[in-house]
C-alpha cells in the first residue's frame, strides 16, 4: 500500500518570528494523504490549517516563517530539500490550489482567458522567456509561440466549459469583475485543473458562497475529482461539508492534528475531547434548544501556548500530566483511526 | 398566543441607481419589495436568505436606520414611520441591533466600559456611580469579567467582542433585539457559546429576537418562526418545525437539501439549483424564483407573480404550485 501514499507530512514544526517573540504555529503535524482520497482538514480559525496545506507547495513565507524540523514527503521525495527551479516545476505539474476568496485570487486587469493561458503556459517545459511572451504582445507575432497560444486558448475554453461556465468561448475574454462569486470559483477550479495535477489543495473553497452555490461548487469538485483521479486536501471549518465530501478527516487544534481517521470513525466515534466538543457545538437536524454546547474558553495564544497539551485548559478530562508533558504521539485506537491524547495512550 | 410586538406591513425599500452624464436616476434596486411580518412578544423570528436577498435591509429599515420607501412598521401599536427623528431616537432604545462583524462594530479607541456605557450616557439614563454599577451588571450578564472593563476591543477574541456588542445592546433594556448574522464571523465552538448566551438572555429578560442569518441550522436551533426571503420578497413563512419538516416552496426545499449536515450517514436527495440569485430585481409580474425553479410548471410562473397564501395554520407559501 505504500505506493498509494501521495503525501506524508512527518512531525512538522513551524515557527514564525514576530516582534513579540516566536510564534509556534505548527507543533508536530503528522498527516497522510492517500491517492484518490478526499481528506478534510478541520479546525478553528488560526489553528494552522492553511499553514499545514501551504507546507506542501512550500509557499510558507520564510522568513518570517521557519520550518525547524520535520519532513514533507510527496511521492516519497522530501519537498523541503528541493531547489527553487525544481519546486516551480513541481508546483506547476503536480499541484493545484483553490482559495477561499475567489475575488482576490484573480488578477483584475487581465481577462480570464489571458490568465488561463499564462497558467497553462507555465506548465510547459519551455524557457521562462517563452512563458512570459505567451502572455501577449510578442506572443502573437512569433509563429511558434502563436501556435502554443492557440493550443492553450483552446484548452482554456475546454476547461472553462468543463467547469460549468456556459458560453465559454465568449466568457473567456471577460474580466474577473464580470463574474459573480460562484462563477469566479468555477474559473479558479478550471484554472487549477487545466493541467491534470495529482493533488488539489482546496482552502475553504465554499466559505464565501451561499448555500445553493456552495452545493453547485461541491458537486463540481466531486465530479472533477472522480474524472481526473485526484487526491484532495479540503480545508474547511464546516463539518457538514466534510461529512458530505470526504473519506478521511484530520481534526486540528492549535498547531497539532489531534485526531485522524475515516469520517465514519471520527464523526460516529470521536475520541479526542476536542473532536467530541466540536461535534457537540454544531446544531444539526433535530437538535433541540439547549442541546448544543460550546467549548469553554478560546483558542490559545501561540506566542505563549499553554505547556503540555495545548488543549488542556479547555478540556474537561484534563489530568495533571496533560499540563506537564507534551501530548503523546498519535496512537491507533482502531485501524486507521489515530488520536493524540493521554486518555488513549 | 402572545401579542404582536412588531408588525411590518407592505414594507418596501427601493435604492435608486444613478448613472449617465448628470447622475440621473436610471432605475431602482428593489432590495425589499413589499413584505409583511408579525413578531410576537418573546418570540424568536428568523429571517433567512442568500446574499443580496434583502434580509439586512429589512432589519435596518425596521429601526429606520434606512428610511423605508413605503410601508408601515408598527411597534407596540405605534407606527414608527410617522415619528420624527427625535421621537424615533427614543423608541430605538427599545429595539437594539447586534451586527455581524464584532471587529468593526466596536470603536477601537474606547475601553469596554465606555462602549457598554455609551448608550446609557447618550440617553441620559445613568451617570456616575449608577452608570458604573449598571455597566458591571451588564458585563457579568454576558459572561465577561470585571477586569475586562478597562481593556480595548483589540484585546478580545471574536466571541468576547460579540459579547461586548450584546452587552451594549442590552444597556437600555430593550424589548427587542435585531441580530444581523451575529454568529457568522465566529468559529463553531464559540458560536455555540454565543447562541447559548442568546437563548439564556431571552429567557431571563423576556426578549424578542429578529434573527437574520443565512445559516439554516442556526435558525432552526434558535427560532420559533421563520421567513425565507428571495430577491426582496418572502417566499415562505411558518413555524420552524413546519418549514423544516415540510418545506413547501421549491426554493425552501432546495435550500434545505443543499445544507451540509455534519453526519456522514445522513442521506437525502439533493436538489441542486442552477444559476444564481440576481441582485437587479426580477421581471415585473413574474415569480422571482422562476428562472431557477426546478418545479416550474406553467407559463403562469413567468406571467403572474404568486402571493402568499395560507396552506396550514400559520404556514404561508407564495407559489403557483399550491393554487
Amino acid at each position: 500500500m505504500q505506493d498509494d501514499l501521495l503525501v506524508e507530512i512527518k512531525d512538522l514544526h513551524l515557527n514564525f518570528h514576530t516582534f513579540d517573540g516566536v510564534s509556534k504555529v505548527l507543533n508536530g503535524v503528522n498527516l497522510k494523504i492517500w491517492r484518490g482520497d478526499i481528506v478534510g482538514l478541520v479546525g478553528e480559525t488560526g489553528c494552522g490549517k492553511t499553514m499545514t496545506a501551504l507546507s506542501i507547495p512550500r509557499l510558507i513565507p520564510c522568513p518570517p516563517g521557519e520550518i525547524t524540523s520535520g519532513q514533507v514527503l510527496f511521492e516519497g521525495e522530501d519537498i523541503l530539500q528541493k531547489t527553487q527551479e525544481e519546486m516551480r516545476l513541481f508546483r506547476a505539474k503536480k499541484l493545484a490550489m483553490i482559495f477561499q476568496d475567489p475575488t482576490t485570487s484573480l488578477n483584475p486587469v487581465f481577462s480570464i482567458g489571458e490568465q488561463m493561458i499564462d497558467i497553462i503556459g507555465s506548465r510547459l517545459d519551455t524557457s521562462r522567456a517563452v512563458r512570459l511572451s505567451l502572455l501577449g504582445g510578442l506572443g502573437n507575432i512569433v509563429p511558434t509561440v502563436q501556435d502554443l497560444r492557440l493550443a492553450a486558448r483552446k484548452r482554456a475554453i475546454e476547461m472553462l466549459h468543463r467547469g460549468g461556465i456556459g458560453d465559454a468561448p465568449k466568457r473567456n475574454d471577460d474580466y474577473p469583475h464580470q463574474f459573480s462569486g460562484g462563477m469566479r470559483q468555477r474559473v479558479l477550479i478550471a484554472m487549477a485543473l487545466a493541467e491534470a495535477p495529482s493533488l488539489l489543495i482546496a482552502d475553504e473553497p465554499t466559505t464565501a458562497l451561499d448555500v445553493s452555490i456552495q452545493a453547485q461548487i461541491l458537486r463540481l469538485i466531486k465530479e472533477l475529482v472522480q474524472e481526473l483521479n485526484l487526491s484532495v486536501l479540503l480545508i474547511t471549518h464546516n463539518l457538514g461539508v466534510v461529512a458530505k465530501m470526504c473519506q478521511r478527516v484530520a481534526v486540528m487544534y492549535a498547531g497539532v492534528i489531534v485526531e485522524y481517521g475515516s469520517i465514519m470513525d471520527v464523526f460516529k466515534n470521536p475520541k479526542h475531547p476536542y473532536t467530541i466538543g466540536l461535534l457537540r457545538a454544531i446544531p444539526t437536524y433535530g437538535t433541540k434548544k439547549g442541546e448544543i454546547k460550546g467549548i469553554p474558553g478560546s483558542v490559545p495564544n501561540f506566542l505563549h501556548p499553554p505547556p503540555g497539551c495545548r488543549f488542556h485548559p479547555r478540556c474537561e478530562h484534563a489530568m495533571p500530566r496533560c499540563a506537564k508533558e507534551p501530548p503523546p504521539a498519535p496512537t491507533e485506537v482502531a485501524s486507521g483511526h489515530e488520536v493524540s491524547c493521554f486518555l488513549y495512550s | 398566543m402572545g401579542e404582536n410586538l412588531l408588525e411590518v406591513r407592505g414594507l418596501k425599500k427601493y435604492f435608486p441607481i444613478r448613472g449617465g452624464l448628470f447622475g440621473r436616476q436610471m432605475g431602482y434596486i428593489k432590495a425589499v419589495d413589499g413584505i409583511d411580518l408579525s413578531i410576537e412578544c418573546g418570540q424568536s423570528f428568523g429571517l433567512v436568505g442568500e446574499t443580496g436577498s434583502g434580509k439586512t435591509t429589512v432589519g435596518k429599515t425596521i429601526l429606520r436606520l434606512i428610511e423605508p420607501t413605503e410601508g408601515q412598521i408598527i411597534f407596540e401599536g405605534q407606527n414608527l414611520c410617522r415619528l420624527s427623528e427625535s421621537e424615533m431616537r427614543q423608541r430605538r432604545a427599545e429595539m437594539q441591533m447586534i451586527f455581524q462583524n464584532p471587529y468593526s462594530s466596536l470603536n477601537p479607541r474606547m475601553t469596554v466600559k465606555r462602549i457598554v456605557g455609551e448608550p446609557l450616557v447618550i440617553h441620559g439614563r445613568a451617570k456616575g456611580r449608577a452608570l458604573d454599577e449598571k455597566v458591571r451588571e451588564l458585563i457579568s450578564l454576558v459572561g465577561l469579567m470585571e477586569d475586562h472593563l478597562y481593556r480595548y476591543p483589540h484585546e478580545f477574541s471574536g466571541g468576547q467582542r460579540q459579547r461586548i456588542g450584546i452587552a451594549r445592546a442590552l444597556a437600555l433594556e430593550p424589548k427587542m433585539l435585531i441580530l444581523d448574522e451575529p454568529t457568522s464571523a465566529l468559529d463553531v465552538s464559540v458560536q455555540a457559546q454565543v447562541l447559548d448566551l442568546l437563548l439564556d438572555l431571552q429567557q431571563r429578560l423576556n426578549l424578542t429576537y429578529l434573527f437574520i442569518s443565512h445559516d439554516l441550522a442556526v435558525i432552526r436551533y434558535i427560532c420559533d418562526r421563520v421567513a425565507l426571503m428571495y430577491m426582496g420578497k418572502i417566499l415562505e413563512i411558518g413555524a420552524v418545525e413546519d418549514i423544516f419538516q415540510q418545506p413547501m416552496h421549491p426554493y425552501t426545499r432546495a435550500l434545505l437539501s443543499a445544507m451540509p449536515v455534519a453526519d456522514p450517514e445522513y442521506e437525502a436527495e439533493e436538489i441542486i439549483l442552477e444559476g444564481e440569485i440576481s441582485t437587479l430585481g426580477g421581471e415585473e409580474g413574474a415569480c422571482r424564483f422562476a428562472p431557477r425553479c426546478p418545479a416550474r410548471k406553467s407559463a403562469r410562473c413567468t406571467e403572474e407573480e404568486p402571493v402568499l397564501k395560507e396552506l396550514d395554520d400559520g404556514h404561508l407559501v407564495a407559489c403557483h404550485l399550491y393554487d
